[in-house]
């Protein structure tokens, strides 16, 4: 069963909440700023914001007021880009991933991600 | 560099025993558990063994296979501060930095690592022309690689690994593949390199071709607690959440955890916490916690 825009918005809500507080502090202070993503389904338009701007943090339904970057992308862009399977600046060259706000947020995108999952050790 | 000292169980009852060194390489001979064996090399460099380098890269190694990450770094570096020389030390300690996130200190121990093997290597001074620390390594590596090639006309597997290591920490893994798989087939029984080839498989979406990798070093090792994690963290990726939290569950028993551990797994326990949340069972997420009693998670899961 391919995972949904829906499993990946699970997986980054329970990967913030699995985070100990330190980590999750420290995601925050190194990253200061609002995600809105923005993803495009058969269903219509989804949005979530991801506040890294204070305190612990948080994922929450609806866009945000005055996000610092939007991130619009289709379904299945969004699944591989979460996946690991495709990079966020290749998406961005190839005009899949489009970006309002500060640019430079999205070459963080892939390792706050990243960060969101359970990772596999070499 | 990164961890300070190393820090010891205080309950080891290794201490009192009259060659834990010797025991140490019994249990690893042997197949035994690894929580056991990093209690007796502990013992070691806290007695006898305090100043030999090969004791401690072997707590190093133990305590990586057993999904401890900062444990691991400390002793290996260890390991390194006694002795440079100590060959061995290099690539384990390389591969804890990149699961930990400190690439570029990864970077510099691989670097490191070929000017002490290849001493009389020409090594471009890449520093002088301001070169991305990764591209520069990975340049030195390659030149390892094709002159190993010329003498022996088989490449260093050592070379492999380490070039393996390079392309995934910067996210190229389908050449970090192709390193693992030509390093296996000169080393098909190595369990560590099969976890590496799972890893890296994991890291590029394809966690079914992972999840073989891991059962493959399994079978060699089937002690081998991250190769456990691992597994737990594909069936997180495919939604297999149940499946998960049995082989995290499985891994952590064999930690044979108490109260007083003081070098706990936190990737374990946070996969953990992870999985049931993914289950919306929010109230067994607060149960994982290091330190908890694994039993009150007995009626619901088999491990």
């Amino acid at each position: 069963m391919p995972a949904s825009a829906n499993d990946i918005f699970k997986q980054i809500a329970t990967g913030l909440e699995a985070l100990p507080q330190e980590k999750r502090k420290a995601l925050v202070s190194k990253t200061k700023s609002v995600f809105v993503f923005d993803v495009k389904t058969s269903s219509g338009q989804e949005k979530r914001t991801l506040n890294l701007k204070k305190d612990a943090g948080s994922f929450s339904e609806g866009a945000a007021e005055k996000p610092e970057i939007t991130i619009a992308i289709a379904e299945p862009d969004f699944v591989a880009l979460a996946e690991g399977k495709q990079n966020g600046q290749k998406l961005f060259m190839g005009g899949k991933l489009k970006i309002k706000g500060n640019m430079m947020l999205a070459m963080k995108l892939d390792g706050i991600l990243k960060e969101l999952k359970p990772q596999s050790k070499l | 560099m990164t961890g300070g000292p190393y820090t010891f169980e205080t309950d080891n009852q290794y201490l009192q025993h009259p060659n834990p060194f010797a025991e140490a390489q019994r249990l690893r001979d042997e197949g035994g558990s690894l929580t056991e064996a990093a209690l007796a090399l502990e013992a070691a460099v806290q007695g006898t063994e305090s100043a030999n380098a090969n004791a401690w890269r072997q707590l190093g190694e133990v305590q990586a296979e057993n999904e401890k990450e900062s444990a691991a770094v400390r002793a290996l570096e260890r390991a390194l501060e006694l002795d440079d020389n100590c060959l061995p030390a290099y690539v384990p300690l390389a591969v804890s930095l990149v699961n930990e996130g400190h690439d570029r200190q990864a970077y510099a121990t691989l670097e490191r690592w070929l000017r002490q093997r290849y001493p009389d290597l020409l090594i471009a001074d890449g520093a002088a022309m301001a070169m991305d620390v990764r591209e520069r390594v990975i340049d030195s590596f390659l030149i390892a690689a094709r002159s190993s090639d010329g003498v022996t006309r088989d490449m260093d597997p050592d070379v492999q690994v380490g070039l393996g290591i390079l392309f995934y920490g910067g996210g190229e893994y389908e050449k970090a593949i192709d390193c693992f798989v030509s390093a296996l087939e000169s080393r098909p029984e190595d369990y560590l390199l099969w976890n590496r080839l799972g890893a890296t498989l994991a890291n590029s979406g394809k966690s079914e071709e992972a999840i073989a990798a891991y059962h493959r070093a399994l079978d060699i090792k089937p002690t081998f607690v991250r190769a456990r994690y691992n597994l737990g963290v594909s069936c997180v990726n495919i939604g297999c959440h149940r499946e998960a939290v049995e082989h995290l569950l499985g891994a952590l028993a064999m930690h044979n955890n108490k109260q007083s551990t003081v070098n706990v797994s936190a990737s374990l326990w946070e996969t953990l916490r992870r999985s049931f949340y993914m289950m919306d069972r929010a109230d067994l997420a607060e149960l994982a916690q290091p330190g908890a009693d694994l039993d009150k998670f007995r009626g619901e899961f088999d491990f």
